[in-house]
């Protein structure tokens, strides 16, 4: 898929987003007779701006005046990104219950077998890191971190 | 005058406390390391830091991100000379002849002379800050709501104009700021806005959620895509040192940086990066003999090194003035500010002098411990620059964890971030811009009330925001700025056609 493509898939993609923004602001009754404006006048007004500016990026599209062809991507270079950003969403499911220490290390040693690091390099790494950013900011900072089911207590 | 030196004096007595004299080296020191690492920009790096000032009181918060900033300005010039790999964009210029330096084994004067550079452009442009705030919060003090609506507007315009290649694209990034910032329960009517019954979204989507979600993990993302396996050699360093030659050369080319870049700095529509390549380019026009730019004059350094660094500090006299950021970073300080509770403008002058002199104050601090630091740790920060990038990767996105957890303590917000990380490398990936988007979240919940408020004081009518004299001058700056771009290609077109 090219850029020009995707630049007009990602415009009626902001356009339903916007009417349905603009739709829920339909519902925002003020009880102020104080305020002329009320809750609903803002996001109407960023509502139609929105479908505006996808309208006239559809136009640009179009007619080829869109921002200037790029390589599209291979699937292989999505493929990296896409699988950090699902470990990392795992990686916060599983933060409150196994605590900060244990789920980041899991984290970052997943992470780095992934882009290639060596895995004894790794794990040291990931220890460290975790042992000691989770000191620091709880210790010493006094930032409130998950300690988990092992660290209760510490 | 005197008024400004006994306050300035006051801000010291804020900023020489040991503590937040440590804050302040610790600062400096941790900004030089962002500035330093590959793989991770000063925004990025700035707002995963955050949280650490969670707490702090707010004086000693903004010392220490201010050092931070100093520092990754400082740390960007430092790879800039030596890999010639820029930190950020402000520092591009600086490679030109930086690099050549290094590689005709000058490293170590053109290091010093971007550290002496930075440090006289920091020490001129504070001046410059002082003389410029106190007169421009004179003024915005008499702002009312519909002066303030067209103020921001002025800012999110700004600094979209500059934002990217495609304007459209970065308007739309800036209305999904301003969407977000509609998120949450309505200040003035108490009544819940798209928060679709999920009880966490009633106090609307934290700004550090969209910042380290935005900047930080989508900036990881969109690196693992094609990790550079080169290993970055730095070019040895040698001693540290400047000859007198050298620095009469450049002294001349450090002061008409240092003024090119506070200026530049001031105006909200640009910014460090328009400073140093100005700076750079008067530079070569006004010299002698100019075939030595780009093969390593020591001026090409020294120019652009301080009219950056000016710029950073001119950047800060809206910020502190009026609330108004006018690049990333300063978007980043104001919503740092406002999560200490600080509303930066005319009124943090008034109610906050700690923190406004404490800040002048400890620029100055920040740049001497700069020069005094940096100098003998060369050694080190060369080091750190062999680190391999695909080991910070995943370091940056455990301590953007912490960064989002830790404050809130809600694993809605965690889920947020990734979701706005994943949305931001799509949007970086298709040229669509991510600052105008994390500057609309800072700003939009101040615009909308202030353009409610002066609409209750027109009965309704939005003729008050052209009808009064400063706000319509602000409406038409707005404008010109977005049409910026357009009118800069027309011109150098224009100048570029033969001439009859």
């Amino acid at each position: 898929m090219g850029q020009r493509s995707h630049d007009s898939l990602a415009a009626i993609l902001v356009a339903a987003a916007c009417i349905a923004y603009l739709w829920g602001a339909q519902g925002f009754q003020s009880p102020l007779v104080a305020d002329p404006l009320g809750p609903s006048a803002f996001p109407t007004i960023l509502g139609w701006s929105g479908l505006l500016l996808a309208a006239v990026q559809i136009i640009l599209a179009w007619t080829g005046r869109s921002s200037p062809e790029e390589s599209p991507g291979s699937i292989r270079g999505y493929l990296k990104p896409l699988v950090l950003f699902a470990l990392l969403v795992v990686y916060a499911l599983v933060l409150e219950p196994a605590g900060y220490v244990l789920a980041t290390f899991a984290f970052v040693v997943i992470s780095f077998l992934m882009l290639g690091e060596p895995l004894w390099r790794g794990g040291l790494i990931a220890a460290g890191f975790s042992t000691g950013f989770y000191y620091l900011f709880v210790k010493i900072l006094k930032i409130n971190l998950p300690a988990g089911m092992l660290f209760r207590g510490w | 005058m005197t008024e400004v030196f006994s306050s300035l004096a006051y801000g010291f007595s804020v900023a020489l406390t040991p503590t937040n004299l440590m804050w302040a080296t610790v600062g400096s020191i941790i900004g030089t390391l962002i500035g330093v690492l590959p793989g991770i920009g000063p925004v990025s790096g700035i707002a995963i830091l955050i949280p650490v000032t969670y707490g702090m009181n707010p004086a000693s918060a903004m010392i220490l991100l201010t050092a931070m900033y100093y520092g990754t300005m400082y740390g960007g010039s430092t790879t800039s000379i030596l890999v010639n790999v820029p930190g950020e964009a402000s520092s591009v210029v600086t490679t030109l002849d930086g690099y050549q330096m290094a590689r005709q084994g000058r490293a170590g004067p053109a290091l010093a002379i971007a550290a002496i550079g930075s440090f006289v452009a920091g020490t001129f442009s504070i001046v410059g800050l002082m003389l410029f705030a106190v007169p421009i919060i004179s003024l915005a003090l008499k702002f009312g709501p519909a002066e303030y609506f067209c103020l921001m507007l002025l800012g999110l315009s700004s600094v979209t104009s500059l934002a990217g290649k495609s304007l459209v694209k970065a308007l739309l990034s800036m209305v999904l700021g301003l969407v977000v910032s509609t998120i949450g329960v309505d200040l003035s009517t108490g009544i819940a806005r798209y928060t679709f019954g999920i009880p966490q979204l009633l106090d609307g989507v934290g700004f550090l959620v969209v910042a380290i979600g935005l900047f930080a993990i989508s900036e990881v993302l969109l690196a693992v895509e094609e990790i550079a396996t080169a290993k970055r050699e730095a070019v040895p360093v040698g001693r540290v040192w400047l000859a007198w030659k050298d620095f009469a050369a450049s002294w001349w080319a450090m002061i008409r940086g240092t003024v090119i870049g506070f200026y530049i700095g001031v105006l909200p529509a640009a910014g460090a990066t328009i400073a140093s390549f100005m700076a750079y380019d008067v530079e070569k026009r006004l010299a002698k003999d100019p075939s030595g730019f780009g093969k390593g004059d020591i001026r090409g350094v020294a120019a652009p090194e301080s009219a950056n660094n000016a710029a950073a500090v001119g950047n800060m006299v809206p910020l502190l003035t009026l609330g108004l950021p006018g690049s990333s970073t300063t978007a980043i300080m104001l919503g740092a500010l406002m999560m200490l509770g600080i509303q930066p403008g005319p009124l943090m002058y008034q109610k906050n002098p700690d923190v406004f002199w404490g800040l002048i104050a400890s620029m100055y601090l920040g740049n001497t411990m700069l020069l005094i630091l940096n100098l003998p740790l060369v050694g080190l920060w060369v080091k750190i620059l062999a680190i391999p990038e695909r080991i910070l990767y995943p370091l940056i996105l455990g301590v953007s964890v912490i960064g989002v957890y830790g404050v809130s303590g809600s694993l809605t917000d965690l889920l947020l971030a990734c979701g706005f990380g994943l949305l931001g490398y799509y949007m970086r990936r298709h040229d669509y811009p991510v600052a105008p988007a994390v500057l609309g979240v800072v700003l939009g919940g101040l615009m909308e009330q202030s353009l409610r408020q002066a609409l209750v004081l027109s009965d309704g009518s939005y003729w008050i925001l052209v009808q009064r004299p400063i706000s319509l001058v602000l409406l038409i700056l707005s404008a010109v700025s977005l049409a910026s771009p357009y009118l800069i290609a027309a011109f150098r077109k224009f100048q570029s056609e033969p001439q009859f």
